[in-house]
């Protein structure tokens, strides 16, 4: 876990161009970018090249951020929504849910279960994330499967704390009401 | 009630996730919400199991070495961008790390300082002193600065100027530049002459009387001239002389036609106010 402080520093030192710096801000974030990214397009592929924007575009404006009370996981996690959404735009994908049946979502899919093989459910649980509405959805996977704290979510959400637990809680409840109905 | 328990989730997703705790260790702390939060938790551990999805490895290398790449070209963009600083004196002092003001400001400074020092330092330079184009320079640059009434008296300061070089050249026998310094003193009183000439012809600039004063000080600088250049022609061998000679000629000219100019100037000076007095009068 790295201190809020040392991402200060290295961001301070990422604005001069430091290639270190900005080394180790890459390697502290692209797992997670990567994984929000991956569990919105469905496709592995698309989540490299759109991880790589993400990063591309930090970069050319990383001199423009500023900690004006904005962690800089959520500066760069804002990116990745708003890259998001221009590759929906321009795709004209209409799905609202990821994983659904098409040919690349089969190509996740199929490597989930292969990185979860021991356990058969693990669709199961895909379809029940889809089950939840968007901002539900989005708390998920920025929580648990980005790894990312409450005040991160708040501030890339534009929610209070307590909106952002609310949300965590009836995601949940959901998601446990969706797999009970499916085991049962 | 859901307040309450959407706190004791938050902090067990916390502790689970932060302090390795089980999600059994989590329901011992919170015995009368146990059948509540189970689901909850495990429907959270479920999920974080994709935690463990990670971009492959040689992705993850390869655009972190291209990325270091296109910083490492941003920064020496940058660092020639501002060309400025050169590049020994970022790398040992603490100028990297201070805001781009400060760097500015200390160049200022310094830039400020080693050209006033070289200035006061070129003060006293003479043809032929390293220091001495500085000092030319200067000079023009103040002439630039001068406002175009003022330029005539600031050509007699620096044809003074050009005299007293010439005395000490003379003195030091440096008898090189003295044909050159010749030609410049001559120039500096032309223009000096030259801009009274055009007070004259734009009465708005100047006044008549103004145009006497600048006159006499031209006058009094050809005498100064003259007796100095005397004095040097004394000391200097006969193809330096023969040059002072001419400078001296040439002076004697200048020095009659302007006298009869100012003699006019006065008399036109002079009419116009008997005129002006009659007109008062009647």
């Amino acid at each position: 876990m790295v201190s809020e402080r040392k991402i200060r520093r290295l961001v301070a030192r990422a604005k001069n161009y430091d290639p270190k710096a900005f080394g180790k801000l890459y390697e502290l974030y692209v797992k997670k970018i990567y994984r929000y990214i991956l569990f919105r397009v469905g496709n592995y592929h698309i989540a490299e090249d759109l991880t790589q924007n993400v990063f591309y575009k930090a970069l050319n404006s990383i001199d423009k951020f500023k900690f004006k009370s904005v962690p800089f996981s959520s500066w760069l996690f804002t990116i990745a929504s708003n890259i998001l959404k221009n590759y929906y735009r321009d795709k004209v994908v209409e799905k609202k849910y990821l994983f659904e049946t098409n040919k690349d979502l089969q190509i996740s899919k199929m490597n989930v279960q292969l990185i979860f093989e021991k356990e058969i459910d693990k669709q199961d649980l895909i379809n029940a994330i889809n089950r939840l509405n968007e901002e539900q959805r989005q708390v998920i996977i920025f929580k648990f499967i980005s790894g990312l704290k409450n005040k991160e979510v708040s501030k890339i959400m534009k929610k209070s704390l307590g909106a952002v637990k609310s949300l965590q809680y009836r995601a949940l409840r959901n998601l446990s009401s969706y797999l009970s109905k499916k085991v049962s | 009630m859901t307040r309450k328990i959407e706190k004791i989730i938050d902090n067990c997703i916390k502790l689970i996730s932060e302090n390795n705790l089980s999600i059994e260790q989590c329901l011992k702390r919170y015995p009368k919400f146990k059948e509540e939060l189970k689901p909850f938790l495990e429907s959270f551990i479920r999920v974080k199991e994709f935690e463990k999805i990670t971009p492959p490895a040689i992705f993850e290398d390869e655009i972190k070495i291209r990325f270091i790449n296109i910083v490492k070209a941003k920064q020496s963009q940058i660092l020639s961008k501002k060309g400025v600083i050169p590049r020994f004196i970022t790398k040992f002092s603490g100028l990297r790390a201070m805001p781009i003001l400060a760097k500015i400001s200390i160049f200022v400074v310094l830039f400020l300082f080693i050209s006033g020092f070289t200035f006061i330092l070129s003060a006293s330079a003479l043809p032929g002193d390293f220091l001495y184009p500085v000092k030319m320079s200067s000079e023009k640059v103040r002439i630039f600065f001068t406002s175009r009434n003022e330029k005539a008296n600031l050509h007699i300061i620096f044809a003074k100027r050009r005299l007293d070089e010439l005395e000490k050249m003379a003195e030091k026998g440096r008898i090189k530049g003295i044909a050159n310094t010749l030609n410049i003193l001559e120039s500096e009183t032309d223009s000096a002459i030259n801009y009274v000439y055009d007070y004259m012809e734009d009465s708005k600039i100047y006044r008549k009387s103004n145009e006497v004063e600048v006159f006499d000080k031209i006058l009094k600088n050809f005498k100064e001239q003259k007796s100095t250049l005397e004095k040097i022609k004394q000391n200097v061998p006969d193809n330096a002389k023969s040059a002072i000679q001419k400078v001296i000629g040439n002076n004697m000219k200048k020095s009659n036609r302007i006298e009869g100019i100012r003699k006019n100037l006065i008399e036109n000076i002079q009419n116009k106010n008997k005129s002006k007095n009659k007109n008062k009068g009647n």
